[in-house]
């Protein structure tokens, strides 16, 4: 129930515009999605090769892992 | 990629776009090629610890697991004449001490070292102001390891770029040596991967910012990496040494091959939120991360992140990862010699039910800093973090980075 609460709460937000003059906090380097690329790829060979549960997040699993991934 | 990718509009030179540039003072055609952004890294892995697939120790295991990596990365992005079209080109390569995990090297200690290599490239095009295609291609290269990936993608914004919707199509086939457990070459195998993926990113306000993504990975081939292998507890010893001094252990029936099925599924779901607070300069994040897989493998996954400012040239990043992970159902320590030959069992600890935890810290100081009034960014950052798994394995990570962007 809380999930569904919350996905809802997240549709309705959703539906604000927020215009590209307000979006001054969103250009902020800390604000990206992913803030050093190559720091975001070390760690998923690091994590991939130790835990077994690589794929998803738009990203390729497998694939020059030599651990059993 | 020419049957899916139409021209993207040129950007013509001549007098009446040459008169403009010079109004509005911005480089609407460039003469050439230019590169936006350059990356470079240089991350140093020290890791300690035992797993029961390693044979660097008893037979019966843990053997040791220990590694270094010293791993120099770059990255390139750079714009073509034609505006529309970009490659981003990452170049990674991993220089690894393995004397434990690598079969070659546990029996006959041909190698202490095993050199990696991976090139990585996108070409994205923006079609629209909304619409941008990506084609990704590659290859991987390491001691007896090729690997060849390629894919598609689409990302389409909405709602005045308040909204992202990504999907990708990725195909990965790995071909590989076929290792016996004692170091010799059995064959040629690949395996193969086939992954879709699908991601939105949402503004939810001026300081928030929303993501969420699913990626389901189907695999087929080869699953074992070959040198894995399992203790046979009831099997005979005799010629047969328990120090690791002792090569002729390997040459005991007392250890088998990993068995795993030859398909797997695998489906991911993440969550991300950031949220920017504007009176102290800090942001927040968190992610959360779901996983599961046809071998029962399930694992919740936990990060988060404090940005803080301190000036207008520098930030800290403190984060926080926690792992749990319920092991993959054909994980046991050992066999029995009776065990079928067509039976599933692993012994990597990779697999095993384990917790772990990931304190991180990294600096990043600016030597032209966001908003300058000569535009892009130049940074150099230092990271260090500790990877503790619960089932005795660590890794302590060090990170140099630079980066500009132009």
């Amino acid at each position: 129930m809380r999930g569904w609460t919350l996905l809802l709460t997240v549709s309705v937000s959703a539906c604000v515009t927020v215009p590209q003059n307000r979006r001054e906090a969103l250009a902020d380097p800390t604000m990206a999605v992913v803030d050093d690329p190559l720091e975001a790829r070390a760690d998923r060979k690091l994590h991939g090769a130790r835990e077994g549960a690589a794929g998803g997040d738009a990203q390729a699993a497998g694939g020059g892992c030599a651990c059993g991934n | 990629m020419a049957l899916w990718v139409s021209p993207a509009p040129a950007t013509s030179s001549g007098p009446a776009e040459d008169v403009d540039a010079a109004i509005l003072g911005e480089d609407a055609a460039p003469k050439r090629a230019r590169v936006e952004n350059v990356q470079a890294k240089l991350t140093f892995y020290d890791q300690y610890g035992y797993g029961y697939q390693s044979k660097a120790g008893p037979p019966q295991g843990p053997g040791s697991e220990r590694l270094q990596v010293v791993q120099p990365a770059a990255s390139m992005t750079i714009r073509q004449r034609n505006r529309a079209v970009s490659h981003t080109i990452t170049t990674v390569f991993d220089v690894v001490s393995a004397a434990s995990p690598d079969a070659l090297d546990a029996v006959s200690q041909a190698s202490r070292y095993n050199e990696a290599a991976t090139l990585d490239v996108t070409t994205s095009v923006e079609k629209s102001d909304r619409d941008t295609l990506a084609l990704r291609y590659g290859a991987h290269i390491e001691e007896h390891w090729r690997t060849g990936f390629g894919g598609l993608g689409y990302s389409a914004s909405f709602n005045e770029d308040n909204t992202v919707v990504s999907t990708s199509v990725n195909v990965i086939v790995d071909y590989f040596d076929d290792l016996h457990p004692r170091g010799w070459n059995v064959k040629q195998t690949y395996r193969f991967a086939l992954n879709d993926n699908l991601s939105v990113v949402q503004v939810l306000s001026p300081t928030t910012l929303a993501m969420v993504s699913y990626g389901v990975t189907y695999q087929q081939g080869t699953l074992e990496n070959g040198w894995n292998s399992i203790y046979v507890s009831d099997a005979p010893t005799y010629g047969c040494f328990d120090t690791i001094d002792q090569r002729s252990e390997y040459d005991c029936p007392n250890r088998r091959r990993e068995n795993l099925p030859r398909r797997r599924i695998r489906h991911a779901f993440a969550g991300q939120i950031g949220q920017h607070l504007r009176r102290s300069r800090t942001t927040l994040k968190a992610r959360y991360r779901h996983y599961r897989d046809d071998f029962r493998l399930r694992t919740h996954t936990v990060d988060s992140w404090v940005y803080q400012w301190m000036g207008r040239r520098m930030y800290l990043r403190l984060g926080y990862r926690f792992h749990r992970q319920q092991g993959n159902q054909y994980w046991r320590r050992s066999i029995v010699e009776a065990t079928p030959a067509d039976a599933f069992f692993t012994a990597d600890s990779d697999l095993a039910r384990f917790d772990a935890h990931q304190p991180s810290i990294k600096g990043v100081f600016y030597l032209r800093p966001p908003g300058a009034a000569s535009g892009g960014t130049q940074s150099i950052d230092l990271g260090v973090s500790r990877y503790i798994r619960t089932n005795d394995l660590h890794v302590n990570v060090f990170s140099l980075g630079y980066a500009q962007s132009f």
